[in-house]
């Protein structure tokens, strides 16, 4: 039997319930509360995403309505793609700090994002340093705020 | 009337109008590209004001908001795609009036629509909002329980697709409110010893995940529209004729009150009051079948109704502390972390704040009717702006919006993870909207409960017992039920 998407998608908030059920039994609960005490709340979403992961599973209609694909086997590759991008700029920030990683990142980003269309290179450039520095000098100059300095330089 | 007039010449001020007017024109460019919102631009400028003045941190979130409501339909009217789903009824009428030759007249009428929704709507909330949170000041915590509960009821029943979808994304919102400290006896709950996790998950990157992130990367993913050319040369001098406006006055009003009741319930705004408003302007119209033909009619009811919204959903928010809809969501997070507790005392507590609210949106809705009667011959160009250029600034002002919402990079990996869960959602088709409403009122929700159940005397029951809370569980059951019913009386008509 081939099941749905919007059956796998139910068994799934189902077994993850059941996991936040198990989890609530650590909560400590303080003696003599005259109040339901921190387990209950957990305990309501779990069953209720139990409840609803039932009545998806039964519901007949909704696993028509969602036979379309979300995205084609392209759209996946490009969201990988762009994916990478994203998680090589986390790794920058966190390594070399924003002032770093952010204009490389910004080529990386136009480089994906252009779709194969021609765009021009001293722009990326200039908009890569500049998104770089306006940024840099609102959070950190105007507001000190600051911004990630990188674990090599921080 | 002393602190709504202090709180105006605040806005008043040169820097308060200039970021007003910056962020509005921002927000018009966010509303009018397709794929972009003013509730985008809106969370991405969030962790900006970390370091404001939040009088100056409000307008500026204010200016964005109103600017991108109002900007959405610039796109319907020239190429007919939507800029955001508040203008999908433009679209109807607006582009082929434009196909027509009669741009102008259509952006005109859309400006205006704009304007009247926005301004109108406003003064009812400035004068609405504070009687209401009055009132709401007599409640308890069974009240304010209920209440919180029917709201994410109401938005989780009114989702597009299955209630059990809506529902679903409720309880995962009210699940993931409960990582960290318990709100009442501070016992920690799903942290597995993470000190990050101890003081919860921050609003800052679950917003930026679901509404940034995912937009962005998926949009790319699908991709991106090509925008068609539009003839720039007819587009100049105003348009609209004073016959325009009086043969629609009733049209307007009806719109208008849509606009403004849709806007007031709870996760639901401008993305369903301009259908709705449209429906009932072709239905009531004389000349119906001259609806989706280039009908000034309907580019009235579509524009009036949405941006009406504005003000509708600014009541629930600055009265009780529960949002109208996603952007004021947003909003409420953002008061929250500028140390403000949203809810029936904030008006009264923080007369300066709340008023200033009040009269940036009065004063960023002339500053947009302003800029887009005079800009109306650039906005084409709006639409020509480079996709990879804008979108790579949105995915790094969300990574410095993350990291600085906490100064670590835990923030920012929980942005990625929020971006991976919405989509997950989405994939699923659970709507986001119970998600964030749940998350957001889940403390309140849980705090309620627990204080009513520990200050009454009996339990359960007090809920029950006090009309007003029992009003709002009613409404709260009916929600649920109501599809079911529905279902079931038309099939007893159908076999009858």
């Amino acid at each position: 039997m081939k099941l749905s998407k919007d059956k796998i998608v139910s068994l799934v908030f189902m077994a993850l319930s059941v996991v936040i059920l198990i989890l609530t039994q650590n909560v400590r609960v303080l003696p003599n509360l005259a109040e339901p005490g921190p387990r209950l709340f957990p305990q309501i979403a779990a069953i209720g995403m139990i409840l609803c992961g039932i009545g998806m599973f039964l519901d007949k209609g909704s696993s028509q309505a969602n036979a379309e694909a979300y995205l084609t086997g392209e759209g996946w590759k490009r969201f990988a793609v762009v994916f990478a991008v994203i998680a090589a700029y986390v790794l920058g920030l966190f390594l070399v700090g924003f002032l770093i990683a952010t204009p490389i990142a910004m080529l990386g980003f136009v480089a994906v994002l252009r779709s194969g269309k021609k765009v021009s290179v001293p722009a990326t450039v200039v908009i890569a340093v500049a998104t770089t520095v306006v940024l840099y000098f609102v959070f950190e100059k105007l507001f000190a705020i600051p911004l990630p300095p990188g674990k090599l330089f921080g | 009337m002393a602190a709504y007039m202090s709180a105006l010449l605040t806005v008043m001020q040169p820097t308060h109008l200039l970021i007003i007017l910056v962020c509005s024109l921002a927000g018009i460019v966010f509303g009018a590209i397709p794929g972009l919102s003013g509730g985008l631009g809106v969370s991405l400028l969030l962790p900006l004001t970390f370091g404001m003045e939040p009088t100056l941190g409000f307008a500026m979130l204010i200016g964005m908001w109103v600017g991108g409501v109002s900007g959405s339909f610039i796109a319907a009217t020239l190429v007919g795609i939507p800029g955001s789903p508040a203008s999908i009824a433009t679209c109807f009428d607006a582009y082929p009036m434009s196909q027509k030759g009669e741009t102008v007249r259509a952006l005109s009428i859309g400006i205006m629509g704009s304007f009247a929704g926005t301004f109108f709507s406003t003064v009812i909330a400035t004068v609405l909002s504070p009687v209401i949170a009055d009132l709401a000041l007599k409640l308890g915590p069974w009240e304010y329980f209920s209440l919180c509960f029917c709201a994410i009821t109401l938005v989780a029943s009114l989702s597009k697709g299955s209630i059990f979808k809506g529902l679903m994304g409720a309880f995962l919102g009210i699940f993931i409110a409960t990582v960290g400290m318990d709100p009442v006896t501070a016992q920690q709950r799903f942290t597995f010893g993470n000190i990050w996790l101890s003081a919860g998950i921050s609003m800052v990157p679950l917003m930026l995940g679901v509404f940034a992130i995912k937009q962005v990367a998926v949009d790319y993913a699908k991709g991106q529209q090509e925008m068609p050319d539009v003839d720039t040369k007819g587009i100049k001098g105003i348009g609209i004729r004073i016959s325009d406006i009086t043969s629609n006055l009733v049209n307007i009003f009806r719109s208008f009150m849509i606009g403004l009741w849709v806007g007031f319930l709870p996760g639901m705004g401008s993305g369903l009051s301009n259908m709705v408003a449209y429906a009932q302007a072709k239905s009531g119209s004389r000349t119906p079948e001259e609806f989706g033909k280039g009908c000034p009619d309907g580019i009235w009811a579509s524009e009036v109704s949405n941006n009406a919204s504005v003000g509708g959903a600014l009541i629930p928010m600055m009265a009780l502390g529960i949002p109208g809809d996603s952007t004021t969501a947003l909003l409420l997070s953002g008061l929250m972390i500028h140390g403000l507790q949203p809810g029936p005392l904030m008006i009264q507590a923080n007369p300066q704040i709340s008023y200033v609210i009040f009269a940036a949106t009065l004063v960023a809705a002339v500053l947009v009717l302003v800029m887009q009667l005079g800009g109306m011959r650039w906005f084409p160009y709006l639409l020509k702006i480079p996709y990879h250029y804008l979108y790579g600034v949105i995915l790094v002002m969300c990574f410095v919006g993350g990291y600085t919402s906490s100064n670590t990079m835990f923030n920012v990996v929980m942005m990625l993870v929020f971006a991976g869960l919405s989509i997950l959602m989405d994939m699923a088709k659970i709507p986001s909207s119970p998600f964030i409403l749940a998350f957001i009122l889940g403390p309140n929700l849980e705090q309620y409960f627990r204080k009513g159940m520990s200050y009454g005397t009996h339990g359960l029951m007090d809920f029950v017992y006090r009309p007003v809370s029992l009003i709002f569980l009613l409404i709260a059951v009916v929600s649920v039920a109501w599809p079911y019913i529905k279902e079931a009386v038309g099939k007893k008509k159908a076999a009858a």
